[in-house]
């Protein structure tokens, strides 16, 4: 059993190599229950591959991993993920994708959470339908569902709405802000938008790439506001995230003469 | 607006094409009618279509070779079903163990590969040593001939499936045990039904050539007997019966398909 008192993620010391050049780390970074993280960085730099360590998809080269309190062996319903891509079953309806993790509910249980679900995630008309039959963003917000169906403690999401039109993704944010508000979830959210990341982020985080290391680690009041956009620590934050992210993407690929 | 290629499969024949395809076949069928009656060859080479008519009415109601038409088609479409279940269902299990354990497929992946390439008929004799003459060697050899294109396909779809899927049912809590048969089969099937569609093909092909041997009743037992005797209009009877019977048989299955796959190029 998970501890109460435990941090909901803590990441010491991790490095993943790939044949043999490191690619992260050594990163430490440890996260209270409770908040949102914003992980951004240049493509490349390792974001998404220190996400996967967390979800237990790959094992760190060195280093340890823990959530709430327990090493991470492996994948675990207590951790959700969200895809880039929705890749939710296609040969299963929406409800059914919903449901694919809660097997071991009784049937009752099972069709009551997944309507609370739709529901949650304004997809309650579209249980029925294929996952080909929706639009981009509610075919994500069906894979934020599912992988919300076992109340994760900790959702790890790796840049959900990179796919999605402009305007389709900034109504998306909002949504997963109002979740992340009523479900109490930590989450850990991988972008590469700087815009996104301070929009969302309790705590921003950026890598530099190659090997991804963490260079900035800030907490923000941003994301309690009722319109972070309209704060002047909005387009502070962001300006210097841009700066710093901007600087790490030059140590990787080089300077950029301009 | 209006695209000359129509991309979606569902819907139905329009009035024009179908009138067209029939206009087609009546030309054939004019042009065949119009050969026969100059006689350029003797009716043993070129039968008239009228003569092929009356042997399928008398092949309907008396038999031919002590068996009616229907049953000669019955027997051999149920060895086909009866080989490709069994050759389907080694091969959905057989691509499944090749696609996921490594040691497995470099063990019978090379097997497979070379079962695959041979025409069945190269191993029918083998067969008739080893199983005699009866049911029993033709149900093998639509096994045989079956199994490794579903096999093949398989492999490689199971091979093809996105780790994202994978992960996403192991962090939703599917065990080890239950990935394969809540994901990886259900996300191959596609290419699996693909491979059916080929392997039925090729049990169908098959089944006619085995035939040849101790073939009656059966369809192709049927038109070899025709052409021992020399009776042209069966043997055109039998090879019409077995083109429509195969139509008939693909468009089932591609039936199937669309029940089975409708995320098919919209996933």
């Amino acid at each position: 059993m998970p501890s109460p008192g435990a941090e909901a993620v803590e990441v010491r010391g991790v490095t993943r190599s790939f044949r043999g050049k490191r690619a992260l780390g050594p990163v430490d970074l440890v996260v209270e229950p409770g908040a949102f993280v914003t992980l951004v960085g240049p493509s490349g730099c390792g974001k998404s591959t220190l996400l996967g360590l967390i979800a237990g998809f790959a094992r760190p080269s060195d280093g340890s991993l823990r959530a709430f309190g327990e090493p991470v062996g492996g994948p675990d319903p207590s951790r959700g993920v969200v895809f880039q891509e929705p890749r939710l079953f296609p040969w299963l309806s929406v409800a059914a994708n919903v449901a694919f993790g809660l097997r071991s509910l009784p049937k009752a249980a099972r069709r009551e959470r997944v309507a609370e679900l739709l529901e949650l995630t304004g997809l309650a008309e579209a249980g029925r339908l294929r996952p080909y039959e929706l639009s981009g963003g509610m075919r994500q917000r069906a894979a934020i569902a599912r992988a919300l169906a076992p109340r994760p403690r900790l959702l790890l999401m790796d840049e959900p709405f990179a796919a999605l039109d402009a305007f389709t993704r900034e109504r998306m944010q909002d949504e997963v802000r109002a979740l992340w508000q009523r479900t109490g979830t930590t989450v850990l959210f991988v972008t590469h938008s700087v815009d996104e990341a301070v929009y969302l982020g309790t705590r921003v985080v950026a890598l530099s790439g190659s090997p991804g290391v963490i260079v900035l680690d800030e907490r923000s009041k941003l994301p309690a506001l009722e319109h972070p956009r309209a704060d002047p620590g909005f387009a502070e934050l962001r300006e210097r995230l841009t700066e710093v992210v901007r600087a790490a993407a030059q140590v990787r690929n080089g300077p950029v003469t301009s | 607006m209006r695209f000359a290629f129509r991309a979606d499969p569902r819907r139905g024949m329009t009035a024009k094409p179908a009138m067209l395809r029939a206009g087609a076949v009546l030309v054939l069928l004019a042009a065949w009618q119009l050969i026969a009656m100059v006689r350029i060859w003797p009716p043993v080479f070129v039968p008239e279509p009228a003569a092929v008519w009356r042997q399928l009415v008398r092949t309907s109601t008396e038999g031919y070779s002590g068996y009616t038409l229907a049953e000669h088609l019955l027997v051999s479409l149920r060895r086909i079903l009866l080989g490709c279940l069994y050759g389907v269902t080694g091969g959905i299990a057989l691509g499944l163990l090749i696609g996921i354990v490594p040691t497995v497929r470099t063990l019978l992946g090379p097997l497979v590969t070379f079962v695959r390439t041979l025409p069945p008929l190269a191993y029918l004799s083998l067969l008739v040593i080893w199983f005699g003459i009866e049911e029993e060697p033709k149900i093998w050899l639509l096994l045989l001939a079956s199994l490794p294109p579903v096999a093949v396909a398989t492999a490689e779809a199971v091979r093809g499936v996105h780790e994202d899927y994978l992960n996403a049912a192991r962090s939703l809590g599917a065990s080890r045990w239950e990935v394969p048969f809540r994901v990886v089969l259900p996300s191959a099937l596609p290419e699996i039904i693909t491979g059916i569609r080929v392997a039925v093909g090729v049990a169908y092909t098959t089944v006619v050539a085995a035939e040849t041997v101790n073939g009656v009743p059966g369809i192709g037992g049927m038109v070899r007997d025709a052409q021992r005797y020399n009776q042209t209009d069966v043997v055109i009877l039998g090879i019409v019966v077995i083109g429509l019977s195969g139509l008939l048989i693909d468009f089932l299955l591609q039936t199937l398909d669309r029940r089975l796959v409708p995320w098919r190029g919209r996933g």
